[in-house]
């Protein structure tokens, strides 16, 4: 057996250098809220933004000047970065929160960063109705940043580029390369971020006027609404969350975003590039159509069963938003909590239950198993029938189109089913807690745990501002695992073991 | 160069954004499509 080498100082240093990084986009980050609270006069809200910044600002200040290094980046430091980037960043932005007031303690502050940056979109703001503009804008820019991913985000712009940055990018989960330049793929993704959002947020804004909002009111609602959408994420500015709108533009025009935001950046390019028949032949395309169909015929046979509609337009505006909102990973809500819970009976919250399980397209601001794991477990298993019925002499070859013609291999066939197990374990994991507290039914943790572990945000009702901290805590490192997809967690835990119990080098 | 003048610059995005919405009205025609027939197939 090999022995685990023990990481010494340089390597610490240098993942202290770069996360100092990641803390100063984090801080440049907080000074759009910080100006618009000053521009508003929302001084409370300013002095949380001036201090939550200052940290993170200092703190890469001093890592800058104490870890500078020339030492190159390992696939090992890149995984152990992400996955602190990812626990530091959800802390230092819970800083601003905590000092906002507004939430009942640290653990709840960090459950609405985490929430925020992960794009869960859960919340447990108090009075989310009356928060400042500022404070809202933090909460929905958080989103955009973590659905297109903070290590990405921050490092193109502030790192050297090239092949350090290609490690990074692969440990935050985004395996899929959109183009060989990883500059040139954060490039195309701020690209596409940026002209949906023009699109998307001039739409929205003519809809909300069509309503009758004020046009600054209608652009406040729509740039949130468009980052809450597209980032996946799920937060509203309303406690209400669409149903406030009582618009079904709004509802369409949101659910469209939301599509967009569940493709991935390597179908958005080959949309761009006029090739949409890369996109109908690629595998996650395919599961997503078939599975999503399915469960919204279960979902909409268990709704009529239930006697709660019998509309095609109730079907749709209640049914088809809630299945797209969780098949996207997104979280927006047509319906109040309790809904799912007395009146749709339990084959319709078993429907998004599984969808909210599934998830979005890999390589795209969704979270969930993702629907490429997804399909490379149906045809491993399908490979598998395949082999056991054919001659035992005749060759087995299973392939599938994602980006190019691939072949099934084993080693993908076994990473996408033991992605697909640990995500199971972490829904146990918030299930069993959830009923450890002793007054949740076995639907209600069920519903949230899946929901929060897959990063989708749709709420039954557990997760609100009195929520025991314990259950919080579990919730945050559900939220944690599965923005990591677990590889980089398990990563971490490893170079933690390494740090104990490994070998000096020689 | 300025962007304007890059071929294709504005046509890329036309085209994203144009597929985008079809592909939401794919999605809206085939999920009319499984909710009527839900309402006419479930007692």
């Amino acid at each position: 057996m090999t022995a685990i080498l023990r990481p010494d100082a340089d390597d610490i240093k240098l993942i202290g250098y770069y996360l100092g990084k990641v803390l100063l986009g984090l801080g440049l980050l907080q000074l759009i809220p910080l100006v618009t609270a000053l521009t508003l006069g929302e001084w409370n809200s300013a002095s949380a933004f001036a201090i939550g910044a200052a940290i993170a600002i200092i703190a890469w200040a001093l890592s800058d000047g104490l870890l500078a290094t020339r030492q190159p980046l390992s696939w090992a430091h890149g995984m152990v970065i992400v996955a602190l980037a990812w626990l530091l960043g959800p802390i230092a932005t819970a800083v601003p929160m905590l000092l906002s007031g507004r939430f009942t303690d640290p653990v709840h502050a960090l459950f609405e960063s985490m929430s925020a940056l992960t794009t869960t979109g859960m919340s447990v703001i108090h009075d989310l109705d009356h928060t400042p503009v500022s404070e809202d804008l933090f909460r929905h820019l958080l989103q955009i940043a973590g659905g297109l991913g903070i290590i990405i985000v921050v490092l193109s712009v502030f790192a050297a580029g090239g092949a350090r940055i290609t490690t990074l990018y692969a440990s935050e989960g985004r395996d899929e390369r959109v183009l060989p330049n990883i500059i040139r793929t954060a490039r195309f993704i701020f690209q596409v971020a940026s002209t949906l959002f023009v699109v998307g947020t001039t739409a929205l804004v003519i809809a909300l006027v069509a309503t009758g909002f004020t046009f600054p009111r209608a652009v406040y609602h729509g740039v949130n609404l468009f980052f809450a959408s597209f980032a996946t994420g799920g937060f509203s500015v309303m406690q209400s969350s669409i149903i406030y709108y009582h618009s079904a533009t709004v509802e369409l025009l949101v659910g469209l975003i939301m599509v967009a935001g569940t493709l991935s950046f390597g179908l958005h390019l080959a949309l761009w590039r006029g090739d949409p028949r890369d996109v109908l032949r690629h595998l996650e395309t395919r599961t997503l159509t078939v599975t999503t169909s399915l469960l919204f015929a279960l979902l909409c046979v268990g709704l009529v069963r239930a006697g709660s509609y019998d509309t095609v337009e109730a079907l749709l505006r209640k049914g088809l938003f809630t299945m797209v909102s969780a098949a996207s990973s997104t979280g927006h809500q047509v319906n109040v909590g309790d809904t799912y819970l007395y009146d749709w009976g339990l084959l319709a919250p078993a429907a998004i239950v599984g969808a909210m399980a599934m998830g979005g397209m890999a390589s795209s601001t969704a979270g969930g198993i993702k629907a490429l794991r997804v399909g490379i477990t149906f045809k491993s298993l399908t490979h598998e029938i395949r082999r056991i019925l054919l001659p035992e002499s005749a060759l087995v070859v299973t392939t599938y189109h994602a980006g190019k013609r691939q072949v099934l291999r084993d080693e993908n066939a076994r990473a996408a089913t033991t992605v697909l197990l640990l995500f199971i374990a972490s829904y146990l994991l918030g299930i069993t807690t959830a009923l450890a507290y002793g007054e949740l039914d076995l639907t209600q943790a069920i519903f949230e745990a899946v929901s929060v572990g897959s990063n989708i945000g749709v709420s039954i009702g557990v997760v609100n501002p009195g929520m025991p901290d314990g259950l919080a805590l579990v919730y945050i490192l559900q939220m944690w695992l599965g923005r990591l997809e677990f590889v980089a967690a398990f990563a971490l835990l490893g170079y933690l073991f390494s740090l104990a119990r490994g070998r000096a080098r020689a | 160069m300025s962007r304007r003048a890059i071929p294709g610059f504005w046509r890329e995005r036309a085209r994203g954004v144009g597929y985008v919405v079809l592909l939401g009205g794919a999605v809206l025609v085939v999920a009319t499509l499984i909710a009527t027939a839900a309402l006419v197939a479930v007692p």
